[in-house]
């Protein structure tokens, strides 16, 4: 069967996910087609769903209700063109092969970007909680930035929260990443994540959607395609995630199609942090760092940057100047920033506050203040300065921390 | 016969002078007001009639006919009383024509001819310096109000007959008279003033204010910011769950205002006088307004407007603090209404028949919740879905956003803080010694300009006035690409720094001022912004 079948099934006569799965089990089975050594039209292949007695009735019904039409693949595929979307079948050779063994692969897939970061198949879904806290948000960079560098692809949802920020912290390691729709491949939802989109694009990634341009959103979708970005992962973290939340759905699917599930642990006060810890609870993975994660793949093989050089190339090619002048301005930073501190006269009030966090964890102004007696002014701008130097780490309700864990 | 006084009516906040043409003729006794006469006006006929006779003089049985001109102004009020009468009583009055051509007659009359305060005195008064007028009668508890003003000779009056007296003495006897009258006045509302409890209290052998910033435990650096915001008239916005002491410190920062100068102290008496909000024994008012309107406020209470063009709250915050408790509820156009009078300074409100600018220069000190329910991010659990949080932040709209300078979260104090009283902890009146330095030297910089603080500095301004130190130029390069700030950021942080600079009385903006600016900045982006940071 052929890409054109998949399509005509999927935008002609809506054929559902396990619908599909049982038609091709039953040809295969049954009429041996589908193994690659046919080759029938695709005329001849509804033929013979039609006639055959081990295909559903209602299934059969579908293909009965319309006759199939070239034109109107024509049509449809210069439509998916004009709108640059593409889309992949369970029969390619990109189709992420951890997809296809879940319960109900998606057949058909549309998509925006660059087709071949699917090459990488070591995927990590990272997802949590919409309302994010300092803490998830920076848990996230964390780790995302070290799997993302050490050649994970990442995979999330692109919702407001911690979805967003896997995104935005992948493509800061400079990797391209994946992003799951829940609705159809032409929509941005939250719209406010219309740049990061533009970004994933820009940057060499990917979003995925099994849902066409023009198709309805349905709230239960967002539920639905939780099973693609845990169908296509390795594994599942979860770095902050309320008790009761949509990231829970994507765990029970995670568990049905077995996979790895971990979480980062939070403070048991924080209703941010009880659905990681209880997840903890219930046997997945604590995470603290990346090295976590990356321990349980030791032995698959890294991919290392197939692709990076074409990937800049083709970056240079999209965006060009806006790519390289934030990766450049990041690396000016550092180099100032370094230089910086040698020269510092105030150095020795920085390294106090240092010290103090060391010793305390995460303090807020106020506490620093009472510890150390200076002037709020002093407080604020010496912090600020080892927020830039990177050496701490902004908690929110002006709270900091020591960046190094 | 025709006799001519001069009277006075408020329009807006300016005064205006009003001809009164009285002319007396044989023929059937009359008594008719001409001119655009308002209900007031033509109702004042009764009151001069009785006011006349309750004087012990006659009231003329000819045909009386009162005009008023500008012909095409509408007149309301009761201010034409007293002029009428006087009109009238012409024959009892010697002297000269002259005299009463640079006189002006205020005053609403009582049946038993005493003259009773009125609102907007010294709103008149002000606009009659460097006019014609020499001179102007008030009713006698006005007078205080009045007692400033240089340049037109102020003359408390209490009754029909004292006025006709006053104005028949001699030059010389006229003055001791009046002097004595004023010094009696003076002393009386010495005694009030004295006699009014302080506003401080001593504790711990500090002198505290019934909300100051001692009483207030933790929260450092949101003191920090109103003392910032109060030294260079910033704008501020403090997001923070229920209870943590947001209001606390907006009524705290009330306190720590500095002393008007004399020229806003009258500003800022005329709009309370026009608005009839001035206690009359008291005289100029002393303090910068705090105006705290509730968030059910319609538009017009805001802005100013109705019928009768009144003054909104924006106006009666004038050159003081408009605070805003729980920004987020108020309805979305009265917020909207405030972009126009941030940026200028003024309100102009149109009515049916006239236009007026009212002065609107205020500090907008704002509080909202991070969410609906208030305690996202706090030790509670917060209930809101996250398209509720949406909806709540973006009833703010960027262009008011854009003109709030400083931002800052607002926490829950630690238990610790809360039980002890810290001896650092700071007084108000210890803050205010800095922010009255700061105010000066900006008075300083901007001796010859219309603007008196950094924040409404213009771009030129910044160019000019602010001079970074070198490492402070490295330091806002970075923070400039690090933050991707906008040009509007960037100005705003330049400008706070400014500021920062000044409460240390430092000529060069220094490094570690950029970087103490850079944390007013980041509530803005965690709470406002659509950036990932």
């Amino acid at each position: 069967m052929d890409r054109n079948f998949y399509l005509w099934s999927k935008s002609a006569l809506s054929i559902g996910c396990v619908e599909m799965k049982k038609l091709r089990t039953a040809l295969l089975d049954s009429h041996g087609i589908g193994n690659g050594d046919e080759f029938l039209s695709n005329e001849e292949i509804i033929e013979i769903i039609l006639a055959s007695k081990y295909i559903d009735e209602k299934t059969k019904e579908k293909f009965r209700s319309r006759r199939y039409s070239k034109d109107y693949l024509v049509e449809e595929i210069s439509q998916l063109n004009r709108r640059n979307i593409g889309f992949i079948t369970i029969e390619d050779e990109l189709y992420p092969e951890n997809l296809s063994q879940i319960y109900d692969p998606p057949y058909l897939l549309y998509y925006l970007g660059d087709i071949d970061v699917l090459k990488n198949k070591m995927m990590m879904a990272v997802v949590g909680s919409r309302k994010a806290s300092e803490y998830g948000i920076f848990a996230t960079k964390l780790i995302v930035k070290e799997l993302a560098a050490r050649g994970m692809v990442i995979v999330s949802g692109m919702a407001t929260g911690i979805d967003s920020y896997a995104h935005k912290y992948c493509m800061e390691a400079g990797r391209p990443t994946i992003a799951v729709f829940g609705t159809g491949i032409d929509k941005v939802y939250p719209k406010k994540n219309l740049k990061l989109r533009n970004e994933i694009i820009e940057r060499g990634g990917l979003i995925i959607s099994e849902y066409g341009y023009d198709s309805v959103t349905k709230p239960s979708n967002f539920a639905f395609r939780n099973r693609i970005i845990s169908g296509m992962s390795m594994g599942v973290l979860v770095t902050e995630a309320q008790k009761k939340s949509g990231t829970m759905i994507t765990v029970d699917t995670a568990l049905q199609e077995g996979k790895n599930v971990y979480a980062v642990p939070g403070s048991i006060f924080s209703s941010l942090s009880r659905g990681c810890n209880k997840l903890i609870i219930d046997g997945a993975k604590p995470v603290c760092d990346a090295e976590d994660i990356l321990v349980d793949f030791g032995d698959l093989p890294i991919v290392e940057d197939i692709n990076k050089d074409k990937k800049i190339e083709k970056n240079e090619k999209n965006i060009g100047k806006k790519y390289k002048n934030t990766s450049n301005s990041t690396c000016v930073c550092d180099n100032i920033l370094t230089d910086g501190v040698k020269t510092d006269s105030n150095s020795n009030k920085l390294d106090l506050i240092l010290s103090l966090l060391k010793t305390n964890g995460a303090m807020d102004v106020d506490h620093i203040q009472y510890m150390t007696g200076y002037d709020v002014a002093l407080i604020i701008s010496s912090l600020n300065k080892l927020y830039i130097m990177g050496q701490v780490v902004e908690l929110g309700n002006n709270t900091y921390a020591l960046a190094g864990v | 016969m025709i006799n001519k006084v001069k009277a006075g009516m408020i329009l807006g906040i300016e005064g205006k002078i009003i001809d009164v043409e009285i002319d007396i003729d044989r023929g059937m006794p009359c008594f008719s007001i001409v001119g655009l006469a308002g209900t007031e006006v033509r109702e004042s006929k009764e009151r001069v009639r009785s006011a006349i006779t309750n004087s012990g003089y006659e009231f003329p049985l000819k045909r009386i006919i009162v005009n008023l001109s500008p012909a095409d102004l509408k007149k309301d009020g009761s201010y034409l009383d007293l002029a009428i009468l006087m009109g009238i009583m012409r024959n009892k009055l010697k002297v000269s024509d002259e005299y009463l051509e640079e006189s002006l007659f205020l005053g609403e009359l009582s049946l038993d001819a005493s003259i009773k305060p009125m609102r907007g005195i010294i709103a008149i008064a002000i606009s009659m310096v460097d006019t014609y007028i020499k001179r102007i009668f008030v009713p006698y508890d006005n007078y205080m109000e009045c007692s400033e003003i240089v340049g037109v000779d102020i003359i408390p009056v209490r009754s029909v007959k004292e006025t006709i007296s006053i104005i028949n003495m001699k030059e010389d006897k006229r003055r001791d008279y009046i002097d004595n009258l004023t010094a009696d006045i003076r002393l009386e509302a010495r005694q009030i003033i004295d006699g009014e409890p302080s506003y401080t209290k001593d504790i711990d052998g500090k002198k505290i204010f019934e909300d100051d910033f001692y009483n207030i435990r933790g929260n450092a650096l949101a003191k920090r910011c109103g003392v910032i915001s109060l030294s260079g008239g910033h704008n501020m916005l403090m997001v923070g769950p229920p209870g943590t002491g947001k209001t606390m410190i907006a009524r705290a920062m009330k306190n720590m205002m500095t002393k008007p100068s004399e020229g806003e102290k009258l500003e800022i008496s005329r709009i309370y006088s026009a608005a009839g909000k001035l206690d009359n024994k008291r005289g100029l008012i002393q303090e910068r307004p705090f105006r705290q309107p509730h968030h059910t406020t319609t538009k017009i209470s805001m802005i100013g407007g109705g019928a009768g063009a009144f003054l909104g709250e924006i106006s009666l915050a004038h050159r003081g603090i408009l605070f805003l408790d729980e920004l987020a509820e108020f309805p979305r156009p009265v917020i909207e209404s405030l972009r126009q009078p941030i940026e200028d300074g003024i309100i102009n409100v149109s009515r049916l028949n006239r236009s007026v600018s009212y002065p609107a220069n205020f500090l907008l000190l704002s509080t909202m919740n991070p969410c609906p329910c208030g305690y996202l991010a706090s030790s509670k659990t917060c209930t809101c879905r996250q398209y509720e949080i949406d909806r709540y932040r973006s009833r703010v709209s960027g262009p008011i956003l854009d003109r709030i300078d400083l931002y800052c979260e607002v926490v829950e104090a630690k238990y610790e803080e809360i039980k002890t009283r810290s001896e650092e902890n700071k007084t108000s009146s210890d803050y205010m010694q800095a922010i009255n330095r700061a105010r000066d030297i900006q008075a300083k910089r901007f001796e010859n300009r219309d603007i008196s603080t950094n924040s409404q500095m213009t771009p030129e301004d910044i160019h000019t006035y602010c001079i970074l130190e070198k490492p402070a130029q490295d330091m806002l390069e970075l923070v400039y690409n690090k933050y991707k700030l906008s040009n509007r950021s960037y100005m705003k942080m330049v400008k706070i720094s400014r500021t920062i600079a000044d409460l240390e009385a430092s000529d060069m903006i220094k490094e570690e001022h950029i970087l103490e600016a850079l944390s007013y900045r980041k509530a803005y982006y965690k709470y406002f912004s659509n950036e990932l940071l």
